[in-house]
C-alpha cells in the first residue's frame, strides 16, 4: 500500500477500496470502477455520478438528489471476529439529512452513516431504524473544537471502528467517540449489506468523495492516525 | 455547479422515459417518494423527448430546488430513536 511523508495506508483485512485519483480505480469515463483491494468488488457508478480529474486530489461528486456508487457484490455480514472499520476521504456540501454510506437497505440489519438527521450532526445506527446508535449534536462537536458540522463544506478525514461492543469515530485523526452518546445494542452481530454497499445512497449524500475504505477489522488508533497523516497534506487538513 | 434540470413524474411514466436521454442509468435506479407514487429524473438543457411527451409531470426545478423538495416528508422518512 502506497505509504506518505513516511506514513503508512492500512492495508490489512482491507476488503473495498476506493481512490478517485488513482487512474487504475477510476479512468475518467463510463460507470465501471475498479475496487483496489484484492478483493475486486463490483463497483458501479449510479445516476450520472461525476468524477473530476486534479491535482493533488480526484474526486467522484454527488449531487445529493440521487448519484451513488454501488458495490453490489460487497453484501453479508459485515462484523467478523475482528470487527470492521470505514474510512473516508470527503468533502460534505448538504446540511440537510443525508447518508455519507451505507450497508444494506433493509431495516433491522442495515448500518448507516448519517449526517444532519434532526437535532444530530451525525448520527450513526444499525439494526433498525435509529435507536441502536451513536449520535452527536452540532453543539457537542463545536463545543469540543470542532466546528457545528461534519458537511461544512471542508475537506475532512471520518473514521469508523467496531469489534465486540466497542465502537470508536476518530475525525481528522483526532479519536472522538467519548463525545457521542450511545443507546441501544453496541455490538453489531446482525448488521447485513442487504442489497449492497453503497457509498451516498438514499437519503443521498452531497458532496465529493475521495477516498473510501472497508476493512475487516478494527482499525487501531495508530493505524487511523497513520493513514490520516499519510494523506493529510494532500487534502490539506 | 450543478447544470441540471429535475423534474418530478409518476412513478408510472418511469416505463415511459428513454433513459438514453436522462441522467439516471435506470428505472431501477431511480428514487421513489415514501408512498411509492412519485420518481425524479434530471437532464442537462432542454427537457428531452420522452420527459416532454409526459402528461403528468412537475415544473422543472433547479438543483437547489430539488434537494429542498426531497428533504420534506413526502420524500424522506424521519429516523427514529425509539
Amino acid at each position: 500500500m502506497a505509504t506518505h511523508s513516511g506514513h503508512k495506508i492500512a492495508s490489512d483485512k482491507l476488503v473495498f477500496s476506493l481512490d478517485a485519483s488513482n487512474p487504475k480505480c477510476y479512468s475518467g469515463s463510463g460507470t465501471a470502477v475498479n475496487d483496489m483491494s484484492n478483493r475486486n468488488h463490483t463497483t458501479t457508478i449510479i445516476n450520472g455520478t461525476g468524477h473530476t480529474s486534479s491535482y493533488p486530489a480526484s474526486k467522484f461528486t454527488f449531487d445529493g438528489s440521487d448519484d451513488r456508487i454501488d458495490v453490489s457484490t460487497l453484501t453479508g455480514r459485515i462484523d467478523t471476529p475482528d470487527g470492521f472499520s470505514v474510512e473516508t476521504w470527503y468533502r460534505g456540501t448538504r446540511t440537510d439529512r443525508n447518508h455519507m454510506w451505507n450497508f444494506g437497505n433493509v431495516s433491522g440489519v442495515n448500518f448507516n452513516c448519517n449526517f444532519n438527521d434532526g437535532p444530530y450532526a451525525l448520527w450513526f445506527y444499525w439494526e433498525g431504524s435509529g435507536g441502536n446508535l451513536m449520535t452527536l449534536t452540532p453543539s457537542t462537536l463545536n463545543s469540543n473544537g470542532h466546528g457545528t458540522s461534519f458537511t461544512d463544506g471542508n475537506n475532512h478525514h471520518l473514521v469508523f471502528t467496531h469489534t465486540g461492543t466497542t465502537n470508536k469515530v476518530y475525525y481528522d485523526g483526532v479519536d472522538i467517540s467519548s463525545i457521542f452518546t450511545t443507546s441501544g445494542t453496541q455490538t453489531m452481530e446482525n448488521v447485513n449489506a442487504t442489497g449492497s454497499y453503497n457509498i451516498a445512497g438514499s437519503p443521498n449524500y452531497g458532496g465529493d468523495i475521495f477516498i473510501n475504505r472497508v476493512y475487516k477489522k478494527a482499525l487501531t488508533a495508530d493505524e487511523v492516525t497513520s493513514s490520516f497523516r499519510a494523506d493529510k497534506d494532500r487534502f490539506g487538513v | 455547479m450543478n447544470d441540471k434540470n429535475y423534474v418530478i413524474i409518476d412513478a408510472s411514466d418511469l416505463d415511459n422515459i428513454d433513459f438514453s436521454e436522462v441522467v439516471e442509468t435506470s428505472k431501477d435506479t431511480c428514487v421513489l417518494s415514501l408512498d411509492g407514487t412519485k420518481s425524479f429524473v434530471k437532464y442537462i438543457g432542454e427537457a428531452p423527448s420522452s420527459v416532454s411527451a409526459l402528461n403528468s409531470k412537475s415544473e422543472e426545478y433547479s438543483h437547489d430546488q430539488i434537494l429542498e423538495i426531497l428533504d420534506t416528508d413526502e420524500w424522506i422518512e424521519p429516523t427514529s430513536t425509539s
